[in-house]
């Protein structure tokens, strides 16, 4: 957006350029004013001499016309001549004016008598015409040219000039009038060019139209008195020039105009105006077309000048700005910079320059630029700059970033980091230096090189430190690469042990030569309350000079005659906890300095934490040592318990069985041998044998009860509903006639041991039928439902004997019964083992059940792998 | 062909007794010859000891009881299966042991049958019986080993 000032000047610039353009329109009209003025001029002069022309020529006929008028009249008068012979002499005159085309005599009454025609007879009376009245009755000196007539005779109009004719006493005797043919003007005014719209007439001075050329059909004898003509100009000048609009035929003419013939006629020349001023017109529009072209062009050449200039101020502006710019960079520059021209003094010196070299910038101006450089270095900078000067190509901008050395005011030197760049201006060639100090910098280099280098150790203690697996390793470990940034006299790691109440020597380093010898054990009470609460809460304390201590103890004055001078002590805490301390010992006073401290530290932070770490690891694995033999310890005495079970069993198997079968066999065998004996002793050795029986049987099941503990589980996939169906066919055996209504629903397929689920469904399923025994009509009802997850709940209920929910608790304990022997018999194992086996498998089993009604059985088991996935391909499955 | 007999190996006494009942109802006992122990059943069928002088036919059956003080019927078993010319001689387990663990390792070794004694006389006496008149009887023994 241009600013004010541009505005005004473009302003400037429009109204410049209009004024301009003013002027030469000025001029250019003045110019067609004034030829339009010389070409109305020119016209007039042409109508003025065409006007004397005309007005000679018809002056010239009036003349002839009056003049054979008056000869005529003096003819009669002098000698008398009657009838035919005035009529011949009529005729005679008459072809001396050819103007005239008739030549008569009227008598006092008006009445022609004599013609040079042949109208005597027609007996023709003039004595209304105006001529004639004026000639009665106010006679004129001389011819009196009257106003047009339509000749009465040839019906054309003709102009009467007539003449009195007076008796010898001198009263009035009739008119002679001479008939002039106004064509014979016609004629004339036509052959005078006057151009298309000009034109030549002939007028009475009343204003009656006399002849005009070109001609126009009946106008003549029309009176235009009223035009401006006779209204305005011929009453002020008798004749002149004039502009006007023609009466007759509305055209502009420029027209001059006299009146002669003693005021009677007045002669008229117009030029059309249009013709007059068709050249000024095409002179009028050509200049116009220049000066359109011209003002364009001014206009144009404006807008461009006023926008170069307004462009060019921009620029000047601009470059004020960045000049200013420049400057407060220059000048606010955290860099030196420097200018020097070719002879290599300095031009510029900026704020942060004069800071750097301590010198001010009016001190150093058109100074060499060596005041800056250290003497050594001087002549070689020269040649450097010199060979840049030379070498270096011109671009503004090359400059190579190199270290060079400064030199302040004060002689101190410092290390610079410069770039330079070379400007030619003028035919003049600067440089341009520009300066860093990099004291600070190269410093903090240094410094970050000294800390990665600490950095690097710690590294490599951490690294040890993960390597070594005992609390000794790392201790020993981190001494070693201590040594490698803190090389002292002589260090220990000591282990605060609070059951000992002692610091235990870890590890310890020394420097080769040292006769430094720590003792394995320090007692804690040896430290202090005083140091001891300082350890606690982790602050180091570096002593710098024992010899200066006011009181030492035992064990520094120990060290201290084997040459320990400083020492610094770092206790190791973690999480609060001391859990040991660093020593670091030298034979240097003042070794100690923060530094040295600060990396003791630093290592001793990584130390603890390492330590700590291999301490509690060293703890948990003598806890697992510890844990694993109690458990090697326990599964000794279980396999140990188990065998013995196993032997039990073994033996309840095998010997207690075969007394029962001896009592049983040796009965038999006795009622053989009694033969048919009576009733009672038949009966005892029933008994005996039923009892023996029993016994087997309940051996029987309490085995397999205990088996069932120990057995490995075979799972596999099994099908619920085919197991189940085995079993009843099994079942059914011991049921023989008897009326039991199955009823089956879906059975999945399940994950279990094959040989134990079928014991336990042997268990429930016999159970039903035998406690349904006592129903007529017997119902068993076996089916399956999908519980959480793979879980598949199986329900087995019958409507048998039932039993009181009060104890349902009982129902799976071994050797439990609800019944009598009597009424169902059984050994109270069998539900027992159902639930062990169950439990094995990972599932539940629950009863409900109501005396005389039935018992329903709910239990768990998992579904078939298998199963499982074909059920989630296919959710709508069963 | 039936004299070369059964060899009954079973420690107890009633056990033997009540087996020869079984066996003696078809007149099978005469045939066979009772060892109490392994060690007797050895010496029997390796001819040492007191049956040093017993002819070189073996036994068409031996029955073994399982749990007999000193070797056991498992040992003897382990015996004949290695022995040449015993290994063919079939061996049925007659024992009061249920024990999935002496079943397995009995017919790991290569008995020919396993049977479970009864507790019900009856059921012992079917079994006995059956026995002896199957092994006897009906099966045709190995050839002798020469």
């Amino acid at each position: 957006m241009p600013s004010q000032p541009s505005r005004r000047l473009r302003y400037a610039f429009a109204g410049a350029g209009a004024a301009l353009t003013a002027i030469i329109v000025a001029y250019m009209a003045l110019d067609l004013w004034k030829s339009h003025n010389d070409a109305i001029g020119e016209a007039a002069r042409n109508t003025r001499n065409l006007l004397r022309v005309v007005e000679s020529r018809v002056s010239g006929v009036v003349n002839i016309v009056d003049l054979t008028l008056t000869s005529i009249d003096r003819s009669l008068g002098q000698v008398p001549r009657r009838g035919a012979e005035i009529d011949e002499f009529l005729r005679r005159r008459l072809e001396l004016v050819p103007y005239a085309r008739l030549l008569f005599t009227t008598d006092a009454e008006g009445r022609i008598d004599h013609d040079s025609g042949n109208f005597t007879a027609m007996r023709l009376n003039v004595g209304q015409r105006d001529y004639f009245r004026v000639q009665r009755d106010a006679p004129v000196a001389g011819s009196y040219i009257g106003a047009p007539v339509l000749g009465m005779a040839t019906h054309t109009w003709l102009i009467p000039v007539s003449r009195r004719l007076e008796t010898a006493a001198g009263g009035f005797a009739g008119v002679l009038v001479a008939v002039v043919d106004p064509r014979h003007f016609q004629e004339f005014f036509s052959s005078i060019d006057v151009g298309g719209h000009g034109s030549v007439s002939l007028y009475l001075r009343d204003g009656t139209l006399l002849a005009r050329g070109p001609e126009i059909e009946n106008l003549i004898g029309r009176p235009i008195a009223d035009a401006p003509l006779f209204k305005g100009a011929l009453p002020l000048a008798e004749s002149g020039t004039s502009r006007a609009e023609s009466e007759i035929d509305r055209v502009r003419r420029i027209f001059s105009y006299s009146t002669f013939a003693g005021g009677r006629l007045v002669a008229l020349v117009g030029a059309g105006e249009s013709e007059v001023l068709s050249g000024w017109h095409r002179q009028a529009g050509t200049q116009f077309i220049v000066l359109l072209v011209f003002v364009g062009t001014v206009a144009w050449f404006t807008v461009l000048l006023a926008r170069q200039i307004v462009r060019q101020q921009v620029l000047t502006r601009q470059l004020l700005d960045s000049e200013a710019r420049l400057a407060g960079i220059v000048s606010s520059a955290m860099d030196g910079i420097v200018t020097v021209d070719d002879a290599q003094r300095i031009v510029e010196f900026n704020p942060s320059a004069e800071q750097m070299f301590g010198r001010a910038a009016a001190e150093v101006k058109g100074q060499a630029l060596d005041i800056l450089i250290p003497e050594r270095f001087r002549a070689v900078h020269r040649d450097h700059l010199r060979a840049f000067g030379t070498h270096g190509t011109t671009s503004r901008r090359m400059g190579a970033l190199s270290a060079i050395t400064g030199r302040r005011a004060n002689g101190e030197e410092f290390p610079i980091e410069a770039s330079i760049s070379k400007l030619e201006a003028r035919g003049r060639k600067f440089y341009t230096v520009i300066l860093r100090d990099i004291t600070e910098r190269q410093r903090a280099e240094d410094e970050l090189h000294r800390y990665l280098g600490q950095l690097k150790v710690l590294h490599d203690v951490d690294m040890a430190i993960l390597a070594a697996h005992s609390p000794g390793a790392i201790a020993s470990t981190s001494l070693q690469h201590l040594r490698r940034i803190l090389p002292y006299w002589g260090a220990t790691v000591r282990v605060i042990d609070d059951e000992a109440n002692a610091a235990i020597l870890l590890a310890y380093e020394r420097e080769p030569t040292a006769a430094f010898d720590p003792r394995p054990r320090r007692p804690l009470e040896e430290y202090g309350a005083a140091d001891l609460a300082e350890m606690k809460q982790g602050r180091e304390r570096a002593v710098q000079d024992i010899s200066a201590m006011p009181e030492r103890p035992v064990s520094i004055e120990r060290l201290y005659a084997r040459g320990m001078r400083s020492y610094a002590r770092v206790p190791l805490v973690v999480e609060g906890a001391l859990v040991g301390v660093l020593n670091i010992v030298s034979d240097e006073t003042g070794y100690f300095t923060a530094d040295r401290v600060e990396i003791a530290r630093a290592v001793a932070d990584h130390l603890a934490i390492a330590l700590q770490q291999a301490l509690l690891r060293e703890r948990v694995e003598r806890q697992s040592e510890e844990l694993e033999r109690r458990v090697a310890e326990r599964t000794a005495q279980l396999e140990e318990a188990n065998r013995e079970l196993e032997a039990f069993s073994y033996s309840v198997s095998h010997d207690l069985r075969a007394p029962l079968r001896h009592i049983d066999g040796f009965s038999k065998l006795l009622a053989a041998e009694v033969g048919n004996a009576n009733g009672t002793v038949a009966r005892y050795l029933d008994i005996i044998s039923r009892s023996a029986a029993r016994m087997g049987a309940l051996i029987d099941d309490l085995l397999a009860f205990s088996r069932m503990s120990r057995a490995q589980l075979h799972t596999a996939r099994v099908d619920l509903s085919q197991l189940v169906a085995e079993v009843r066919e099994e079942c059914l055996r011991d049921a023989q006639g008897r009326d039991i209504e199955w009823r089956f629903g879906a059975l999945p397929a399940v994950a279990a041991d094959a040989r134990l689920l079928r014991l336990a469904l042997v268990n429930l399923i016999a159970n039903a039928v035998k406690f349904t025994s006592r129903r007529k009509h017997a119902s068993i009802e076996i089916d399956a439902c999908a519980g959480e997850g793979d879980e598949v709940i199986v329900r087995i209920a019958d409507n048998g004997a039932g039993f009181d929910m009060r104890f349902a608790d009982k129902l799976f304990g071994v050797f439990q019964r609800l019944h009598r022997e009597d009424e169902f018999e059984g050994t109270g194992i069998g539900l027992a083992t159902v639930r062990r086996i169950l439990h094995r498998h990972g599932g539940r089993i629950w009863v409900e059940s109501e005396p005389d009604r039935g018992t329903t059985f709910y239990f768990t088991l998992r579904r078939a792998v298998e199963d499982i996935r074909e059920d989630q391909g296919n959710p709508a499955g069963r | 062909m039936k004299t070369k007999g059964i060899l009954l190996v079973d420690d107890s006494a009633n056990d033997v007794e009540l087996t020869l009942a079984a066996l003696g109802k078809h007149h099978l006992a005469n045939d066979v010859t009772v060892a109490r122990d392994g060690e007797e059943a050895l010496d029997y069928l390796f001819r040492r000891g007191r049956f040093a002088d017993r002819p070189a036919t073996n036994p068409v059956l031996v029955m073994l009881d399982l749990k007999m003080p000193k070797v056991d019927g498992l040992e003897v078993l382990r015996r004949v299966r290695a022995d040449e010319a015993l290994k063919l001689i079939p061996v049925v387990i007659l024992t009061s042991s249920r024990e999935e663990r002496d079943i397995i390792k009995s017919y790991t070794l290569g008995i020919n049958a396993y049977v479970v004694k009864p507790v019900e006389f009856e059921k012992f006496f079917d079994a006995v019986e059956e026995l002896g008149l199957f092994w006897m009887v009906i099966n045709e023994p190995p050839p002798a080993v020469s």
